[in-house]
């Protein structure tokens, strides 16, 4: 039997210690280990991206990460992109806008976005394709997915996101 | 219908289901863990046709960490599965007909053991002679994959004498369209979980159809009906899959045998292998018209490969027949449609059922028409498109709800304001056009939906279906259509979707017709309980039943306008007078059954209608194709939720693009060779044109408020609409699909040579 490894990261703000075998991914940790089933698995061969989580402030794919890997790192994922219950820009541009569809891209999509947003506050069309080009979204065509991005990139530049509906 | 203008019918109201995917709370099956579970994995047939002799499994029953190892001798039920033709086992027993095809199942208390251990099993086998094409299937003499034969299924249609009409035509066109076979590819990788517990069996599974779930698995792995209920989980995607043999039923017999929980989830590679595909078809079409661009007659012969398992074959057959002449008013056609079995994995249902596959090719033919003829391709198709009124292949007599002339004229209208750009020696630009019509439900036969409806003391009421939502928003239509029905928020309805134990059985998820069908089935059980409700209102108002309205959660009456009661409020009078607090509705489109040699019949109640124009850039250099611009206009008689039609209509594109493009399953032998994303193309961000997606309303009666459907015809024309485009930009035609960058490269080349 492998012999288990204790490993210290920080998860959505809060420090956890978990023992991990040192073949394990970190996808898996954090869905088994740490029961954050959120971040989902696609293909477990970082070709879809669904695993995406944003580890030290930049979008990984979980699924390509060795938990050991994760030692000391800080990492965000879906379940802790709204705060204190508040949904995200990102989450609130999907809803209005009609980005989610089955939702099992979503998660990894909404994190692909966000740490686009943190480095591009302003990003074109093209920005926003190439930055969720490793995503893959088989039922919604990406177009209603890129314009909640940048909807959600004006509302966090503070002014009115573009055609946003009020709550039925 | 009611009169009254809809509040919550024609709004794009959120996803009832939105916040939960939003903060990864959606329940999908693999997120589900019971303590003590064990894992399976199945080990697959690695030949593609072979008799069995003799399976040894001692050595993965003594791998450490395994519980039990399963063959066919462990299932005491029927083992067989198949909706239209029970012919496929759960676990293989005297032969395997594919490469995947099931053979043992390893129960073991970790995955990794399980995948270990199922690689130490030993089936002795005896290959059969292989077949991978249909016509080498249908060739007398081939290896039988069935005991009856090769034939899976041949039907027939006859509408008039299309050779006399051929003999009189002005133009006569006769080309081969060959389509691939292609893979659902939806996200969430087919997963089940189950429990036995008290001679109760329950599996949480993403279905499209638990109802039928429920029965196949009981009958196939041998437990009483009654005994079993299937909850449906959150649906990861669909497209026509994730029903039937997935590993919900294996996690049931492992749950039955061992008494313990048990979890499967197929990897991505796994998805690829076991699953079901969309059929590779080859249609030979011959149209013939007038000089003034009349159609006078098709005829148009199918052969399809059906792989190695029935599976929903004939219906597949049935629709590209009903569908293969396009939406056109054409007087004499005749059809052959000819499903094999083979070798290679197999087809299924597919967004679509067999229509994709038909309108590249009916599509293909009337712009190759319109070229020789000179016409403008909008020209020929608003002269033969169908109109209300209008005679289908299987002769038909269309109703009202016929909107396609509406979608070419809102198409070539956007189309222009577009423009084209102009092209230059390495890079070609062009616009191609594409219709559609596609028939909501099932072809040909009942297919009926039920849905019901309760109210509890607080007034709220409570929305039992059976149908999941796979994504494409059907739960929050059918909340719409419900609170549209009873004119009050949608917060005070609660849903219920998919569980065998309290859902009725909705019919599937499937062919478009959930909003339409089920949608109807809820108003009408909507319908029926404010009925109900109304009597108890009436007699505390001291008005007329007749009188009573539904509104904003009080019942009133002009008869007495200072008098008004909240739900709640009739709930306990309806409860005094004995009335009942729940209703039920079912709706079961009308039909007339195809004739079994002319093809002649009535087989859909309703249908939609769609054009699609697509702008390519064509380069020369490298056959590279790039869609720059689709436009889409659908007829979907009355769009519920409009955000949820565009939705639909914008994936639709994408997969149309897939199709069209860069999707393809490569065979050797039967053997995939692509069975990841990371050789199996999928379209990504990058991929994706500006797609305008338009909507036309042609109300339709017997629909929910008007509305039909939209999900496969999202697809239909994007397809041939780029193929078309590619021939305007480069005047090459392709006629096999899909249009990769080195099979266009390729002929140009050869074109340029000649």
């Amino acid at each position: 039997m492998e012999e288990k490894l204790k490993i210290k990261l920080k998860v959505n703000g809060a420090w956890r210690e978990v023992e991990t075998l040192p073949d394990r991914i970190l996808l898996d940790l954090l869905r088994e280990e740490l029961g954050l089933t959120g971040t989902k698995k696609g293909c477990e061969a970082g070709e879809c991206g669904a695993c995406t989580v944003i580890m030290n402030g930049r979008a990984v794919l979980s699924c390509l990460i060795p938990a050991l890997k994760a030692d000391g790192a800080e990492i965000m994922t879906i379940e802790g992109l709204a705060e204190e219950g508040r949904l995200h820009p990102l989450q609130k541009a999907f809803l209005e806008k009609g980005a989610v569809q089955c939702g099992y891209c979503t998660p990894g999509m909404l994190l692909a976005a966000k740490a686009l947003l943190d480095e591009n506050p302003e990003p074109s069309v093209e920005d926003v394709k190439r930055a969720i080009s490793g995503n893959l979204c088989r039922c919604t065509g990406y177009t209603k997915i890129i314009h909640a991005v940048r909807s959600a990139a004006e509302t966090l530049r503070g002014s009115d996101p573009e055609g946003a509906r009020t709550d039925p | 219908m009611s009169k009254e203008s809809c509040d919550v019918v024609g709004r794009s109201v959120f996803r009832v289901d939105g916040l939960d995917k939003l903060t990864g709370k959606a329940c999908y099956a693999g997120d589900i863990a019971f303590p003590g579970m064990l894992h399976l994995k199945l080990l697959r047939s690695d030949r593609p046709h072979a008799k069995i002799l003799g399976i040894r499994t001692a050595e993965a029953q003594a791998y450490p960490g395994v519980v039990a190892v399963f063959t066919c001798r462990d299932i005491p039920g029927t083992n067989r599965i198949g909706r239209e033709r029970p012919d496929q086992p759960v676990l293989c027993d005297e032969k395997t007909r594919f490469i995947g095809d099931p053979v043992a199942l390893v129960a073991a208390e970790t995955p990794e053991a399980a995948g270990e251990a199922a690689a130490l099993i030993r089936v002795d086998y005896e290959d059969l002679p292989g077949i991978y094409s249909p016509e080498e299937a249908l060739t007398p003499g081939a290896a039988k994959i069935h005991d009856q034969g090769n034939l899976m299924m041949e039907q027939t249609l006859l509408r008039g004498d299309p050779d006399r009409a051929l003999k009189d035509a002005d133009v006569v066109i006769t080309n081969t369209y060959r389509t691939q076979m292609v893979e659902h590819a939806y996200l969430e990788p087919e997963a089940g979980v189950a429990r036995f517990d008290e001679g109760k069996m329950t599996v949480w599974m993403p279905s499209k159809y638990s109802h039928f779930d429920q029965r196949e698995l009981a009958d196939a792995i041998g437990i009483p009906r009654e005994k079993v209920r299937v909850v449906n989980t959150t649906i990861g995607g669909c497209f026509g899959d994730k029903t039937s043999l997935s590993p919900g039923y294996y996690a049931a017999l492992a749950a039955m045998k061992t008494g313990r929980p048990a979890k499967m989830v197929y990897s991505r590679e796994e998805s690829f292998i076991a699953t079901r595909k969309r059929h590779p078809f080859i249609i030979h079409h011959t149209t013939g018209a007038s000089r003034d661009g009349r159609i006078l007659a098709a005829k148009i012969e199918i052969v399809a490969d059906t792989g190695a398992y029935c599976a929903s074959g004939p219906t597949v057959l049935v629709k590209s027949m009903i569908h293969a002449a396009g939406p056109y008013e054409i007087p004499d056609v005749s059809m052959k449609v000819t499903f094999a079995y083979t070798n290679n994995p197999v087809g299924g249902s597919m967004r679509g059922l067999g229509v994709p596959q038909v309108a590249f090719a009916h599509e293909s033919q009337i712009d190759i028409l319109a070229k020789q003829l000179g016409m403008d391709p909008f020209a020929i198709r608003v002269k033969n498109g169908f109109k209300p009124g209008s005679i289908t292949a299987t002769g038909q007599r269309l109703g009202d709800s016929v909107g396609l002339v509406e979608t070419m004229a809102a198409v070539r209208a956007e189309m222009a304001r577009i423009g084209t750009p102009r092209s230059t020696a390495s890079k070609k630009y062009g616009w191609g056009v594409a219709a559609m019509f596609y028939g909501i439900g099932a072809g040909g036969r009942s297919n009926p939906g039920g849905a019901r409806l309760e109210v509890d003391d607080a007034g709220v009421f409570t929305l039992f279906v059976g149908i999941g939502d796979v994504g494409q928003g059907s739960s929050t239509a059918l909340v719409q259509i419900a609170a549209e029905a009873l004119r009050c928020r949608m917060e005070k309805i609660r849903l219920v979707t998919g569980d065998t134990d309290c859902c009725p059985d909705s019919g599937v998820t499937a062919a478009s017709r959930v909003t339409y069908i089920v949608g109807r089935s809820v108003q009408i059980a909507a319908e029926r309980l404010k009925r109900q409700l109304q009597e108890a209102a009436a007699s505390i108002i001291g008005a007329a039943p007749g009188s009573i309205r539904l509104d904003g959660g009080f019942f009133l009456s002009p008869e007495t306008p200072l008098r008004r009661v909240s739900v709640a409020q009739v709930v306990a009078e309806a409860k005094e007078r004995k009335i009942p607090l729940f209703a039920e509705g079912a709706f079961d489109p009308e039909f007339i059954a195809l004739d079994p040699k002319t093809g002649q019949g009535e087989p859909m109640a309703t249908y939609a209608f769609a054009t699609q124009a697509a702008l390519v850039s064509v380069d020369v250099g490298s056959g590279e194709v790039e869609a720059l611009s689709i436009v889409a206009c659908h007829d979907v008689g009355k769009a519920v939720n409009p955000d949820s039609v565009t939705g639909q209509i914008e994936g639709g594109v994408s997969m149309g693009l897939g199709f069209g493009l860069m999707e393809e399953i490569l065979l050797e032998e039967g053997r995939i060779r692509n069975p990841g994303f990371r050789q199996y193309f999928l379209p990504t961000a990058l991929d994706m044109p500006d797609t305008v997606a338009l909507i036309a309303e042609a109300p339709e009666a017997t629909g929910p408020f008007g509305a039909k459907g939209v999900g496969e015809p999202a697809l239909l024309p994007t397809t041939p609409a780029i193929l078309n485009a590619i021939h305007a930009a480069t005047g090459f035609r392709v006629k096999e699909l899909p249009a990769t960058p080195e099979r266009l490269w390729r002929r140009l080349q050869e074109r340029d040579r000649l």
